[in-house]
């Protein structure tokens, strides 16, 4: 009896140990996404999933690389950093991941950072925190633009699409919005800009009267609008267009938000925003909107897009490489005028993939393409 | 600066201040009656904001009788959270009554999340979406409405607690609820009416701010805070105090964002707060509170 029973646990033993020496065998590459399964972006993380598996299949269905399938290991990192810290160790350490597509929050990547530099492993990231690849990282690639270049793109349409010279600011008085409006100020001044004044205001505000009449007053042309909240940014939009749309208005990303367009409606038609990127702009975009459509039978999220580029991006880079992460990463940085579904991709030897975002005029309650604005790499 | 844009803050502090006044009013008129602080005060405004949208979106009903059954609906939501939060501790002190207060409030954005969902909605407006332009100044229509709807309710309240005998009664049960009873007057039915009408009054800023800002959980906070503040400036427990209370502190809040410093636009209300009470702790008409107290 007590034989049999200890025969079998060997027996057990036996096949864990050889199931376990088997994936690093040769037939599949493993790479790993850590998205949050659980906690509070679950949501979010169930849309960047089901951008991701649709990525994979078509790479697979494409005879994946060099005849090798991807296995694609997802790891939750439950919505928290430390979660995040432990989803990139379990992925690397257990998993034996090549490389990664990591999160799209920049502060869950700021806790992996460390970790990713350590284990010298390739992570492709959403996080938009413009400071993420400037801090000596090189395993950093991200596929957004960051949040820079909404400032950046604004001061140059404004400098070389209109006639503008006197702008005034009005943002959020939170670190996004006061770095965006930081950033506006201090391009604006370097292109020959004059900001004419500069005002903020406090999250959840309901009246901007005073701000819009003081940007009026000091002469301001055209208002840069950085807001954070949709909400806030709605309240803006209607009562700027109450005070008889005394300038021109141009948005950060949240200017046309569907939370805020939903809301200003009508308040909103004809104002210019800049946005990531607007479905339907490219040849690329449309095709996945349609692939993503027939496997899902809806239309796709906007916000998780960044993760089928990024995994086409890695998948392309380990087919140029090889499976030798420094190698891969270098094939990376060598990605130039990449067609994806965000934009053109050409990374920076920093690693960042995007220095383009769209200016876009709100019609008929949705954004509409004027022109693809490149900053160029910083 | 030029008048026309001195002009234009004025309707807008008049507009806000309005509002203040009337969730101002709530406050006092519960604090006269039980001398508690009814810190559920906010959410008497989200609430009924939530009612009107959800009404508009499932029932192609005329403006007025919406209005009508979001008041109706607060009048009975007064009673309730009356028999709830206040009755069952009516003999203890005034804190646990207070506690109760922000419990419901803190359960009131809760359920309001889980039921009406965390999106702000868009309620529609009675009066035209264009502005109106008088000599350069841009009035928003429903600012008018929410100023004239205001003065209406003040005139209204005037008359029925001077003239009406049920108002005698309820201002009888405020000032002292031992002689009320002596004379007769059923006290808790009169606390009942007055939680009720306070109620109504949120109703009424509900329906008045729900098109001009956005209906979301959050809006009662900051709004019951600043209401608190223009009680305290205007004098706690005086009923003009608190209206007049409210609409200056509404005024003075935009000219100060223009003026002085707009990111410190919701730090102006309370630091006006700080200063009435070093400075004038009775408030601007506060010699009744030593009536009352």
């Amino acid at each position: 009896m007590i034989v049999r029973r200890l025969s079998g646990v060997v027996l057990i033993a036996i096949v864990a140990l050889v199931a376990s020496a088997l994936p690093s065998g040769a037939q599949e590459i493993r790479l790993a996404f850590t998205p949050p399964i659980t906690g509070a972006s679950a949501a979010e993380g169930a849309l960047q999933i089901k951008a991701l598996d649709l990525a994979l299949k078509q790479i697979n269905a494409a005879g994946g690389v060099n005849g090798k399938k991807i296995n694609l290991v997802k790891v939750d990192n439950q919505s928290t950093n430390p979660g995040a810290l432990a989803a990139l160790q379990k992925a690397v350490e257990q998993e034996k991941a090549l490389a990664l597509v990591g999160s799209v929050k920049s502060t869950q990547i700021l806790a992996m950072s460390d970790a990713v530099k350590n284990y010298g492993v390739p992570m492709m990231i959403g996080g938009t925190n413009a400071t993420l690849t400037k801090q000596g990282n090189p395993w950093l690639f991200r596929v957004r633009p960051d949040d820079s270049i909404a400032a950046a793109a604004m001061v140059k349409y404004i400098k070389e699409d209109t006639q503008f010279t006197k702008i005034g600011i009005l943002h959020d008085s939170d670190a996004f919005g006061t770095g965006g409006a930081d950033l506006v100020e201090q391009g604006a001044k370097a292109v020959g800009l004059t900001v004419a004044r500069r005002e903020k205001y406090t999250t959840k505000e309901k009246d901007f009267t005073a701000q819009l009449l003081s940007l009026k007053n000091a002469g301001a042309q055209i208002m840069v609008l950085y807001g954070t909240n949709p909400e806030d940014v709605a309240v803006i939009q209607r009562q700027y267009r109450q005070l008889g749309s005394p300038f021109k208005y141009i948005g950060s990303p949240s200017s046309q938000m569907k939370d805020a367009l939903n809301l200003s409606r009508e308040a909103a038609e004809g104002l210019i925003a800049v946005a990531d990127f607007v479905p339907g702009q490219s040849e690329v975009n449309r095709k996945y909107a349609d692939d993503y459509k027939k496997e899902y039978n809806e239309v796709y999220d906007t916000t998780s897009a960044w993760a089928y580029d990024g995994l086409n991006i890695l998948v392309g880079a380990i087919k140029k490489g090889g499976e030798d992460r420094a190698k891969i990463r270098e094939a990376i940085l060598a990605t130039q005028g990449y067609k994806g579904v965000l934009g053109t991709f050409s990374f920076t030897s920093n690693g960042d993939g995007l220095s383009e975002v769209s200016v876009v005029q709100i019609e008929k309650g949705a954004p509409k393409l004027l022109k693809i604005v490149n900053v160029g790499a910083k | 600066m030029d008048l026309a844009t001195n002009l234009q803050m004025v309707t807008a502090g008049l507009a806000m201040g309005s509002i203040y006044a009337l969730v101002a009013l709530g406050f006092v008129l519960i604090f006269n009656a039980v001398n508690v602080v009814n810190f559920a005060q906010g959410e008497f405004v989200m609430v009924p904001a939530f009612v009107a949208v959800s009404i508009m979106e499932f029932f192609e009903i005329p403006f007025p009788w919406v209005y009508l059954v979001t008041i109706l609906f607060m009048g009975v939501f007064g009673i309730v959270f009356q028999r709830i939060a206040y009755y069952p501790l009516r003999h203890r002190t005034f804190l646990p009554v207070v506690i109760a207060t922000i419990g419901v409030s803190i359960f009131l954005k809760n359920a309001a999340q889980i039921v009406f969902g965390a999106e702000p909605k868009l309620m529609s407006r009675p009066t035209p979406p264009d502005v109106l332009n008088l000599a350069g100044v841009y009035v928003d229509p429903q600012y008018i409405v929410t100023i004239v709807a205001t003065l209406a309710l003040l005139a209204f309240q005037y008359f029925f607690f001077e003239k009406t005998s049920l108002g005698k009664k309820m201002q009888a049960t405020a000032q002292d609820k031992e002689m009320a009873r002596l004379l007769g007057i059923r006290v808790a039915k009169m606390i009942a009416i007055t939680f009720a009408y306070s109620s109504i009054l949120g109703a009424a800023a509900g329906i008045l701010v729900g098109p001009i800002f956005y209906v979301t959980k959050e809006m009662g906070g900051m709004l019951g805070l600043k209401a608190f503040c223009s009680t305290i400036v205007g004098g706690f427990g005086n009923v003009p105090g608190a209206i007049l209370g409210g609409i200056f502190l509404g005024v003075v809040e935009v000219f100060a964002a223009y003026y002085i410093s707009s990111a410190y636009r919701d730090a102006f209300a309370f630091i006006l707060l700080i200063l009435v009470l070093l400075f004038r702790p009775q408030g601007f008409f506060g010699e009744k509170i030593a009536e009352k107290a």
